[in-house]
Protein backbone atom coordinates (compact mmCIF):
# COMPACT_ATOMS: atom_id res chain seq x y z
CA UNK A 1 0.00 0.00 0.00
CA UNK A 2 1.24 3.40 -0.92
CA UNK A 3 1.50 5.74 1.90
CA UNK A 4 0.65 9.51 0.61
CA UNK A 5 1.40 12.32 4.12
CA UNK A 6 -1.55 15.43 3.41
CA UNK A 7 -0.68 18.34 5.63
CA UNK A 8 -3.11 21.28 5.55
CA UNK A 9 -4.76 23.16 8.39
CA UNK A 10 -8.20 23.85 7.03
CA UNK A 11 -10.04 21.02 8.18
CA UNK A 12 -12.31 21.31 4.80
CA UNK A 13 -9.61 20.52 2.55
CA UNK A 14 -7.76 17.88 4.53
CA UNK A 15 -10.63 15.86 5.23
CA UNK A 16 -11.41 16.08 1.31
CA UNK A 17 -8.50 14.90 0.20
CA UNK A 18 -7.70 12.15 2.75
CA UNK A 19 -10.92 10.93 1.70
CA UNK A 20 -10.35 11.25 -1.95
CA UNK A 21 -6.85 9.35 -1.85
CA UNK A 22 -8.30 7.01 0.53
CA UNK A 23 -10.97 5.69 -1.72
CA UNK A 24 -8.51 5.63 -4.46
CA UNK A 25 -6.72 2.70 -2.11
CA UNK A 26 -3.79 5.13 -0.42
CA UNK A 27 -3.06 4.75 2.97
CA UNK A 28 -3.41 8.57 4.05
CA UNK A 29 -1.90 10.21 6.79
CA UNK A 30 -3.63 13.56 7.48
CA UNK A 31 -1.76 15.94 9.54
CA UNK A 32 -3.11 19.97 10.54
CA UNK A 33 0.71 21.52 10.55
CA UNK A 34 3.89 21.23 9.27
CA UNK A 35 5.51 20.56 12.39
CA UNK A 36 3.34 17.43 12.78
CA UNK A 37 3.83 17.06 9.11
CA UNK A 38 7.95 16.63 9.39
CA UNK A 39 7.67 14.18 12.48
CA UNK A 40 4.92 11.67 10.77
CA UNK A 41 7.35 11.76 7.61
CA UNK A 42 10.52 11.10 9.38
CA UNK A 43 8.66 8.08 11.21
CA UNK A 44 6.76 7.00 8.30
CA UNK A 45 8.30 7.93 5.27
CA UNK A 46 5.90 7.99 2.78
CA UNK A 47 5.46 7.70 -0.89
CA UNK A 48 4.29 11.05 -1.25
CA UNK A 49 3.89 13.96 0.13
CA UNK A 50 1.29 17.34 -0.29
CA UNK A 51 2.10 20.39 2.01
CA UNK A 52 -0.32 23.12 1.86
CA UNK A 53 2.06 26.18 1.62
CA UNK A 54 0.54 28.83 4.08
CA UNK A 55 0.75 26.49 7.48
CA UNK A 56 1.17 27.08 11.43
CA UNK A 57 4.66 26.56 12.66
CA UNK A 58 6.13 24.94 9.69
CA UNK A 59 5.18 26.85 6.18
CA UNK A 60 4.98 24.21 3.48
CA UNK A 61 8.10 25.85 1.60
CA UNK A 62 9.99 25.14 5.14
CA UNK A 63 9.03 21.61 5.32
CA UNK A 64 9.87 21.25 1.87
CA UNK A 65 13.68 22.64 2.56
CA UNK A 66 13.73 19.90 5.60
CA UNK A 67 13.17 17.33 3.25
CA UNK A 68 15.25 17.82 0.91
CA UNK A 69 18.52 18.24 3.77
CA UNK A 70 17.13 14.69 4.88
CA UNK A 71 19.46 12.26 3.32
CA UNK A 72 16.73 9.70 4.06
CA UNK A 73 13.21 11.57 2.59
CA UNK A 74 15.20 14.01 0.38
CA UNK A 75 13.82 11.84 -2.97
CA UNK A 76 9.70 12.44 -1.80
CA UNK A 77 7.79 13.78 -3.98
CA UNK A 78 6.05 16.87 -2.82
CA UNK A 79 2.74 18.07 -4.37
CA UNK A 80 2.31 21.85 -3.00
CA UNK A 81 -1.10 22.62 -3.07
CA UNK A 82 -2.12 26.15 -1.82
CA UNK A 83 -3.85 29.57 -2.41
CA UNK A 84 -0.89 31.20 -3.54
CA UNK A 85 -1.18 31.65 -7.21
CA UNK A 86 1.17 34.46 -8.13
CA UNK A 87 4.12 33.63 -10.57
CA UNK A 88 6.57 34.09 -8.17
CA UNK A 89 5.38 31.78 -5.18
CA UNK A 90 4.87 29.13 -8.17
CA UNK A 91 8.84 29.90 -8.99
CA UNK A 92 9.40 29.41 -5.04
CA UNK A 93 8.28 26.81 -4.50
CA UNK A 94 9.97 24.92 -7.41
CA UNK A 95 12.83 26.76 -5.97
CA UNK A 96 12.19 24.64 -2.87
CA UNK A 97 12.49 21.73 -4.49
CA UNK A 98 8.80 20.68 -5.16
CA UNK A 99 8.16 18.33 -7.48
CA UNK A 100 4.50 19.98 -8.81
CA UNK A 101 2.30 22.78 -7.56
CA UNK A 102 -1.47 22.84 -7.40
CA UNK A 103 -3.39 26.16 -6.23
CA UNK A 104 -6.48 26.27 -4.45
CA UNK A 105 -9.55 26.32 -5.07
CA UNK A 106 -8.76 23.24 -6.60
CA UNK A 107 -10.35 19.73 -8.27
CA UNK A 108 -10.20 16.64 -6.19
CA UNK A 109 -10.21 14.91 -9.21
CA UNK A 110 -7.00 16.41 -11.10
CA UNK A 111 -5.67 16.51 -7.83
CA UNK A 112 -5.85 12.26 -7.36
CA UNK A 113 -4.07 12.39 -11.85
CA UNK A 114 -1.29 14.55 -10.42
CA UNK A 115 -0.78 12.44 -7.58
CA UNK A 116 -1.11 9.29 -10.36
CA UNK A 117 1.43 11.18 -12.85
CA UNK A 118 3.90 11.92 -10.13
CA UNK A 119 3.71 7.88 -8.05
CA UNK A 120 3.82 6.97 -11.71
CA UNK A 121 7.01 8.56 -12.61
CA UNK A 122 8.85 7.74 -9.15
CA UNK A 123 7.68 4.61 -8.28
CA UNK B 1 -27.90 47.14 63.90
CA UNK B 2 -25.05 44.34 64.48
CA UNK B 3 -27.82 41.45 63.16
CA UNK B 4 -28.48 43.45 60.21
CA UNK B 5 -24.24 43.61 59.29
CA UNK B 6 -24.67 39.95 59.88
CA UNK B 7 -27.54 39.30 57.26
CA UNK B 8 -25.96 41.89 54.70
CA UNK B 9 -22.75 39.50 54.79
CA UNK B 10 -24.63 36.41 54.83
CA UNK B 11 -26.48 37.81 51.76
CA UNK B 12 -23.59 39.19 49.95
CA UNK B 13 -21.53 35.77 50.56
CA UNK B 14 -24.68 33.47 49.56
CA UNK B 15 -25.27 35.68 46.30
CA UNK B 16 -21.18 35.81 45.26
CA UNK B 17 -21.54 31.89 46.22
CA UNK B 18 -24.36 31.52 43.78
CA UNK B 19 -23.32 33.59 41.02
CA UNK B 20 -19.90 30.81 40.83
CA UNK B 21 -22.09 27.74 40.83
CA UNK B 22 -24.37 29.64 38.05
CA UNK B 23 -20.75 30.25 36.04
CA UNK B 24 -19.59 27.11 36.76
CA UNK B 25 -22.96 25.52 35.22
CA UNK B 26 -22.86 28.03 32.52
CA UNK B 27 -19.37 26.97 31.20
CA UNK B 28 -19.87 23.48 31.71
CA UNK B 29 -22.90 23.42 29.47
CA UNK B 30 -21.53 25.71 26.86
CA UNK B 31 -18.39 23.17 26.70
CA UNK B 32 -20.85 20.18 26.12
CA UNK B 33 -22.51 22.06 23.71
CA UNK B 34 -19.67 23.06 21.76
CA UNK B 35 -18.30 19.98 21.78
CA UNK B 36 -20.69 17.96 20.42
CA UNK B 37 -21.72 20.78 17.62
CA UNK B 38 -17.55 20.06 16.73
CA UNK B 39 -17.91 16.32 16.83
CA UNK B 40 -21.52 17.08 14.22
CA UNK B 41 -19.93 19.54 12.35
CA UNK B 42 -16.67 16.78 11.83
CA UNK B 43 -19.53 14.65 10.86
CA UNK B 44 -21.18 17.02 8.29
CA UNK B 45 -18.25 17.66 6.88
CA UNK B 46 -17.43 14.15 6.35
CA UNK B 47 -20.98 13.88 4.69
CA UNK B 48 -20.28 16.76 2.84
CA UNK B 49 -17.06 15.25 1.11
CA UNK B 50 -18.72 11.68 0.37
CA UNK B 51 -21.28 13.58 -1.52
CA UNK B 52 -18.70 15.72 -3.50
CA UNK B 53 -17.00 12.55 -4.40
CA UNK B 54 -20.19 11.05 -5.57
CA UNK B 55 -20.49 8.47 -3.11
CA UNK B 56 -23.21 9.86 -1.31
CA UNK B 57 -26.80 10.94 -3.22
CA UNK B 58 -28.96 14.11 -3.14
CA UNK B 59 -31.36 11.75 -1.38
CA UNK B 60 -29.10 10.29 1.49
CA UNK B 61 -28.70 13.69 2.30
CA UNK B 62 -32.52 14.50 2.87
CA UNK B 63 -32.12 12.40 5.76
CA UNK B 64 -30.77 14.99 7.61
CA UNK B 65 -33.18 16.78 10.26
CA UNK B 66 -33.87 20.65 9.73
CA UNK B 67 -31.38 22.14 12.60
CA UNK B 68 -28.13 20.18 11.29
CA UNK B 69 -29.34 20.83 7.33
CA UNK B 70 -28.69 24.37 7.91
CA UNK B 71 -25.26 23.76 9.72
CA UNK B 72 -24.44 21.42 6.83
CA UNK B 73 -25.35 24.32 3.97
CA UNK B 74 -22.87 26.80 6.16
CA UNK B 75 -20.22 23.70 5.67
CA UNK B 76 -21.40 23.66 2.30
CA UNK B 77 -20.98 27.27 1.31
CA UNK B 78 -17.30 27.06 3.27
CA UNK B 79 -16.47 24.83 0.56
CA UNK B 80 -17.73 26.85 -2.11
CA UNK B 81 -14.16 28.72 -2.23
CA UNK B 82 -12.04 25.82 -1.89
CA UNK B 83 -12.66 23.64 -4.83
CA UNK B 84 -13.35 24.09 -8.50
CA UNK B 85 -14.00 21.67 -11.31
CA UNK B 86 -16.38 18.62 -10.74
CA UNK B 87 -16.68 18.95 -6.73
CA UNK B 88 -17.76 22.31 -7.31
CA UNK B 89 -20.19 21.55 -9.96
CA UNK B 90 -21.87 19.14 -7.15
CA UNK B 91 -22.08 21.79 -4.86
CA UNK B 92 -23.78 24.22 -6.82
CA UNK B 93 -26.46 21.91 -8.33
CA UNK B 94 -27.44 21.13 -4.23
CA UNK B 95 -27.32 24.49 -3.40
CA UNK B 96 -29.32 25.66 -5.99
CA UNK B 97 -31.92 22.48 -4.93
CA UNK B 98 -31.98 23.76 -1.53
CA UNK B 99 -33.23 27.02 -2.69
CA UNK B 100 -29.83 28.59 -0.78
CA UNK B 101 -29.00 30.45 -4.04
CA UNK B 102 -32.38 31.87 -4.27
CA UNK B 103 -32.42 32.66 -0.29
CA UNK B 104 -29.08 34.93 -1.15
CA UNK B 105 -30.76 36.67 -4.31
CA UNK B 106 -33.23 37.55 -1.74
CA UNK B 107 -30.67 38.87 0.78
CA UNK B 108 -29.29 41.19 -1.59
CA UNK B 109 -32.53 42.99 -1.40
CA UNK B 110 -32.46 42.88 2.58
CA UNK B 111 -32.42 46.19 5.27
CA UNK B 112 -29.03 45.35 6.79
CA UNK B 113 -26.15 45.87 4.78
CA UNK B 114 -24.07 43.31 6.48
CA UNK B 115 -26.61 40.97 4.80
CA UNK B 116 -26.43 42.70 1.53
CA UNK B 117 -22.83 42.12 2.11
CA UNK B 118 -22.91 38.46 2.84
CA UNK B 119 -24.93 37.69 0.19
CA UNK B 120 -22.96 39.22 -2.63
CA UNK B 121 -19.81 37.45 -1.66
CA UNK B 122 -22.11 34.13 -1.64
CA UNK B 123 -23.13 35.23 -5.14
CA UNK B 124 -19.66 35.48 -6.27
CA UNK B 125 -18.18 32.35 -5.00
CA UNK B 126 -21.14 30.37 -6.74
CA UNK B 127 -20.18 31.77 -9.75
CA UNK B 128 -22.94 30.66 -11.87
CA UNK B 129 -24.73 33.16 -14.86
CA UNK B 130 -28.21 33.84 -12.31
CA UNK B 131 -25.96 35.47 -9.99
CA UNK B 132 -25.29 38.60 -12.31
CA UNK B 133 -28.13 40.35 -12.85
CA UNK B 134 -29.06 40.74 -8.79
CA UNK B 135 -25.14 41.96 -8.44
CA UNK B 136 -25.33 44.16 -10.94
CA UNK B 137 -28.54 45.83 -9.05
CA UNK B 138 -25.96 46.11 -6.11
CA UNK B 139 -24.18 48.22 -8.48
CA UNK B 140 -26.72 51.09 -7.29
CA UNK B 141 -26.80 50.06 -3.81
CA UNK B 142 -27.26 53.48 -0.97
CA UNK B 143 -23.97 51.82 1.24
CA UNK B 144 -20.58 52.27 -0.82
CA UNK B 145 -18.98 48.87 0.86
CA UNK B 146 -22.20 47.17 -0.92
CA UNK B 147 -21.52 48.67 -3.84
CA UNK B 148 -17.81 47.81 -3.74
CA UNK B 149 -18.40 43.53 -3.00
CA UNK B 150 -20.69 44.14 -6.12
CA UNK B 151 -17.92 44.95 -8.04
CA UNK B 152 -15.43 42.51 -6.61
CA UNK B 153 -18.11 39.45 -7.00
CA UNK B 154 -18.59 40.72 -10.35
CA UNK B 155 -15.21 40.58 -11.31
CA UNK B 156 -15.01 36.92 -10.07
CA UNK B 157 -18.02 35.70 -11.90
CA UNK B 158 -15.99 36.61 -15.05
CA UNK B 159 -19.03 36.84 -17.49
CA UNK B 160 -18.13 39.32 -20.01
CA UNK B 161 -22.09 40.81 -19.74
CA UNK B 162 -21.26 42.59 -16.76
CA UNK B 163 -18.66 44.91 -18.54
CA UNK B 164 -21.36 47.78 -19.44
CA UNK B 165 -22.80 47.41 -16.42
CA UNK B 166 -19.31 48.27 -14.58
CA UNK B 167 -18.23 50.67 -16.62
CA UNK B 168 -21.42 52.70 -16.17
CA UNK B 169 -20.81 52.09 -11.86
CA UNK B 170 -17.76 54.13 -12.89
CA UNK B 171 -19.44 57.04 -14.10
CA UNK B 172 -22.17 57.51 -11.43
CA UNK B 173 -21.41 60.14 -9.72
CA UNK B 174 -24.48 59.57 -7.31
CA UNK B 175 -23.42 55.62 -6.38
CA UNK B 176 -19.54 55.84 -6.71
CA UNK B 177 -17.37 52.96 -6.55
CA UNK B 178 -13.72 52.99 -6.20
CA UNK B 179 -11.97 53.17 -9.48
CA UNK B 180 -9.40 50.50 -8.21
CA UNK B 181 -11.68 47.65 -7.68
CA UNK B 182 -13.56 48.32 -10.75
CA UNK B 183 -9.88 48.17 -12.78
CA UNK B 184 -9.56 44.56 -10.72
CA UNK B 185 -12.39 43.29 -11.75
CA UNK B 186 -12.10 43.82 -15.55
CA UNK B 187 -8.95 43.20 -15.51
CA UNK B 188 -10.44 39.51 -14.00
CA UNK B 189 -13.05 39.52 -16.66
CA UNK B 190 -10.18 40.04 -19.27
CA UNK B 191 -9.93 39.59 -22.75
CA UNK B 192 -13.60 38.35 -23.47
CA UNK B 193 -14.79 41.62 -22.69
CA UNK B 194 -12.90 43.29 -24.48
CA UNK B 195 -15.21 44.46 -27.81
CA UNK B 196 -17.75 45.91 -24.51
CA UNK B 197 -14.86 47.84 -23.13
CA UNK B 198 -14.00 49.25 -26.69
CA UNK B 199 -17.55 50.10 -26.85
CA UNK B 200 -17.31 52.08 -23.63
CA UNK B 201 -14.74 54.60 -25.14
CA UNK B 202 -17.18 56.19 -27.55
CA UNK B 203 -19.60 56.97 -24.34
CA UNK B 204 -19.87 58.09 -21.02
CA UNK B 205 -17.87 59.92 -18.97
CA UNK B 206 -14.11 60.62 -18.64
CA UNK B 207 -13.40 58.33 -15.28
CA UNK B 208 -15.33 55.33 -17.86
CA UNK B 209 -12.32 56.11 -20.74
CA UNK B 210 -10.15 55.84 -18.37
CA UNK B 211 -10.19 52.93 -16.94
CA UNK B 212 -10.79 51.43 -20.66
CA UNK B 213 -7.55 52.99 -21.37
CA UNK B 214 -5.37 51.69 -18.00
CA UNK B 215 -7.32 48.42 -18.53
CA UNK B 216 -5.98 48.52 -22.50
CA UNK B 217 -2.95 48.28 -21.51
CA UNK B 218 -2.43 45.72 -19.17
CA UNK B 219 -3.82 43.95 -21.68
CA UNK B 220 -1.01 45.01 -23.55
CA UNK B 221 -2.05 43.80 -26.95
CA UNK B 222 -0.68 46.01 -30.07
CA UNK B 223 -3.98 46.26 -31.89
CA UNK B 224 -5.69 48.64 -29.06
CA UNK B 225 -2.83 50.83 -29.76
CA UNK B 226 -4.52 53.23 -32.29
CA UNK B 227 -7.22 53.61 -30.04
CA UNK B 228 -4.64 54.81 -27.40
CA UNK B 229 -3.07 57.33 -29.50
CA UNK B 230 -6.77 58.66 -30.43
CA UNK B 231 -7.20 58.99 -26.65
CA UNK B 232 -3.85 59.98 -25.86
CA UNK B 233 -4.44 62.74 -28.69
CA UNK B 234 -8.31 63.96 -29.05
CA UNK B 235 -9.55 63.07 -25.55
CA UNK B 236 -10.78 66.25 -23.14
CA UNK B 237 -10.08 64.77 -20.26
CA UNK B 238 -7.09 64.98 -18.73
CA UNK B 239 -6.81 61.70 -16.58
CA UNK B 240 -7.84 60.41 -19.71
CA UNK B 241 -5.01 61.13 -21.25
CA UNK B 242 -2.38 60.21 -18.36
CA UNK B 243 -3.59 56.76 -18.52
CA UNK B 244 -3.54 56.39 -22.24
CA UNK B 245 0.18 57.52 -22.59
CA UNK B 246 1.17 55.04 -19.79
CA UNK B 247 -0.57 52.22 -21.67
CA UNK B 248 1.08 53.16 -25.13
CA UNK B 249 4.15 52.46 -22.90
CA UNK B 250 3.21 49.19 -21.06
CA UNK B 251 2.01 48.25 -24.90
CA UNK B 252 5.72 49.20 -26.25
CA UNK B 253 4.46 49.78 -29.96
CA UNK B 254 6.78 52.76 -31.77
CA UNK B 255 3.67 53.68 -33.40
CA UNK B 256 3.02 56.06 -30.59
CA UNK B 257 6.33 57.28 -30.55
CA UNK B 258 5.28 60.66 -32.46
CA UNK B 259 1.73 61.20 -30.49
CA UNK B 260 4.18 60.39 -26.81
CA UNK B 261 6.82 62.86 -28.05
CA UNK B 262 4.14 65.68 -28.70
CA UNK B 263 3.40 65.21 -25.29
CA UNK B 264 6.93 66.24 -24.08
CA UNK B 265 6.55 69.62 -25.59
CA UNK B 266 6.72 72.93 -22.85
CA UNK B 267 2.43 73.93 -23.24
CA UNK B 268 1.65 70.06 -22.13
CA UNK B 269 0.81 69.29 -18.50
CA UNK B 270 3.42 68.26 -16.28
CA UNK B 271 1.84 64.93 -15.35
CA UNK B 272 1.02 64.16 -18.69
CA UNK B 273 5.12 64.82 -19.55
CA UNK B 274 6.31 63.09 -16.90
CA UNK B 275 4.18 59.87 -17.99
CA UNK B 276 4.94 60.13 -21.37
CA UNK B 277 9.18 60.08 -20.96
CA UNK B 278 8.31 56.83 -18.96
CA UNK B 279 6.70 55.33 -21.48
CA UNK B 280 8.83 56.55 -24.03
CA UNK B 281 11.74 55.17 -21.88
CA UNK B 282 8.96 52.14 -21.36
CA UNK B 283 9.15 51.95 -25.47
CA UNK B 284 12.71 51.85 -25.77
CA UNK B 285 13.71 53.38 -28.91
CA UNK B 286 17.17 55.09 -29.05
CA UNK B 287 16.50 57.63 -31.69
CA UNK B 288 13.96 59.18 -28.57
CA UNK B 289 16.82 59.55 -25.55
CA UNK B 290 18.31 63.31 -27.41
CA UNK B 291 14.62 64.16 -26.99
CA UNK B 292 14.06 63.00 -23.64
CA UNK B 293 17.51 64.08 -22.30
CA UNK B 294 16.54 67.81 -23.75
CA UNK B 295 13.81 67.99 -20.83
CA UNK B 296 16.92 68.05 -18.24
CA UNK B 297 17.01 71.67 -19.23
CA UNK B 298 13.35 71.93 -18.32
CA UNK B 299 12.26 74.23 -15.23
CA UNK B 300 10.31 71.77 -13.68
CA UNK B 301 12.97 69.68 -11.65
CA UNK B 302 10.20 66.78 -11.63
CA UNK B 303 10.27 66.72 -15.26
CA UNK B 304 14.13 66.63 -15.71
CA UNK B 305 14.35 64.15 -12.66
CA UNK B 306 12.07 61.64 -14.32
CA UNK B 307 14.10 62.42 -17.56
CA UNK B 308 17.23 61.43 -16.37
CA UNK B 309 15.49 58.36 -14.58
CA UNK B 310 14.05 57.58 -18.22
CA UNK B 311 17.10 57.82 -20.12
CA UNK B 312 19.07 55.66 -17.44
CA UNK B 313 16.56 52.74 -18.28
CA UNK B 314 16.97 52.92 -22.41
CA UNK B 315 20.29 50.98 -22.58
CA UNK B 316 24.06 51.58 -23.81
CA UNK B 317 22.25 54.63 -25.17
CA UNK B 318 20.59 55.70 -23.08
CA UNK B 319 23.44 55.79 -20.54
CA UNK B 320 26.17 56.95 -22.95
CA UNK B 321 24.05 60.31 -23.57
CA UNK B 322 23.63 60.30 -19.40
CA UNK B 323 26.94 60.47 -19.32
CA UNK B 324 27.31 63.06 -21.33
CA UNK B 325 24.59 65.44 -19.91
CA UNK B 326 25.99 64.81 -16.28
CA UNK B 327 29.44 66.68 -17.41
CA UNK B 328 27.74 69.42 -19.60
CA UNK B 329 26.38 72.87 -18.13
CA UNK B 330 22.87 71.57 -18.68
CA UNK B 331 20.15 72.67 -15.70
CA UNK B 332 19.24 69.33 -14.76
CA UNK B 333 22.75 68.13 -14.48
CA UNK B 334 23.02 67.18 -11.22
CA UNK B 335 19.52 64.68 -12.01
CA UNK B 336 21.54 63.17 -14.74
CA UNK B 337 24.15 62.36 -12.16
CA UNK B 338 21.80 61.33 -9.48
CA UNK B 339 20.32 58.95 -12.08
CA UNK B 340 23.56 57.22 -12.91
CA UNK B 341 24.94 56.97 -9.28
CA UNK B 342 21.58 55.19 -8.64
CA UNK B 343 22.46 52.69 -11.73
CA UNK B 344 25.70 51.87 -9.79
CA UNK B 345 24.08 51.16 -6.85
CA UNK B 346 22.04 48.78 -8.34
CA UNK B 347 24.22 46.95 -10.68
CA UNK B 348 24.96 43.54 -9.65
CA UNK B 349 28.40 43.16 -7.53
CA UNK B 350 30.49 40.07 -7.49
CA UNK B 351 31.81 38.84 -3.90
CA UNK B 352 35.30 40.84 -4.26
CA UNK B 353 33.48 43.81 -4.62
Amino acid sequence: MTTILVADDDPDILELVNYKLSQSGYVVIAVPDGKVALEQAREHHPALMILDVAMPFHSGIDVTLEIRKDPDLKNTPIILLTAKSMEQDTERGFAAGATDYMTKPFSPRELLSRVQAVLGRTL
Amino acid sequence: MRLALVVSVFLLTVSIFMMLVITVIFRFVRTKIEARSTAYEAELRTMLVKFLTEDLSLSELQVLKKIHSSQFDEISEAMLTKVKGRAKDILVSFLLSRGTIDQAIQRTKKFGCLGRCKAAVFLGNVGISEARVPLESMLRDRRREVRTIAVRCLGQLGKPESVPALLAAVDDDGHPVPFGTVLVALKRIGSSGKESMKAGLTSGGGRRRAVIAEILGIEGSTEDTPDLISLLENDPSFEVKVRSARALGRIGSPKAIPSLKRCLESDQPTSLRIVSCGALAAIGDRDTVPEILSLLNDGDYQLARAAANAASRMGPTGIKHLKLAATSNFKGASFAKEALARLAAQAPRTFQD
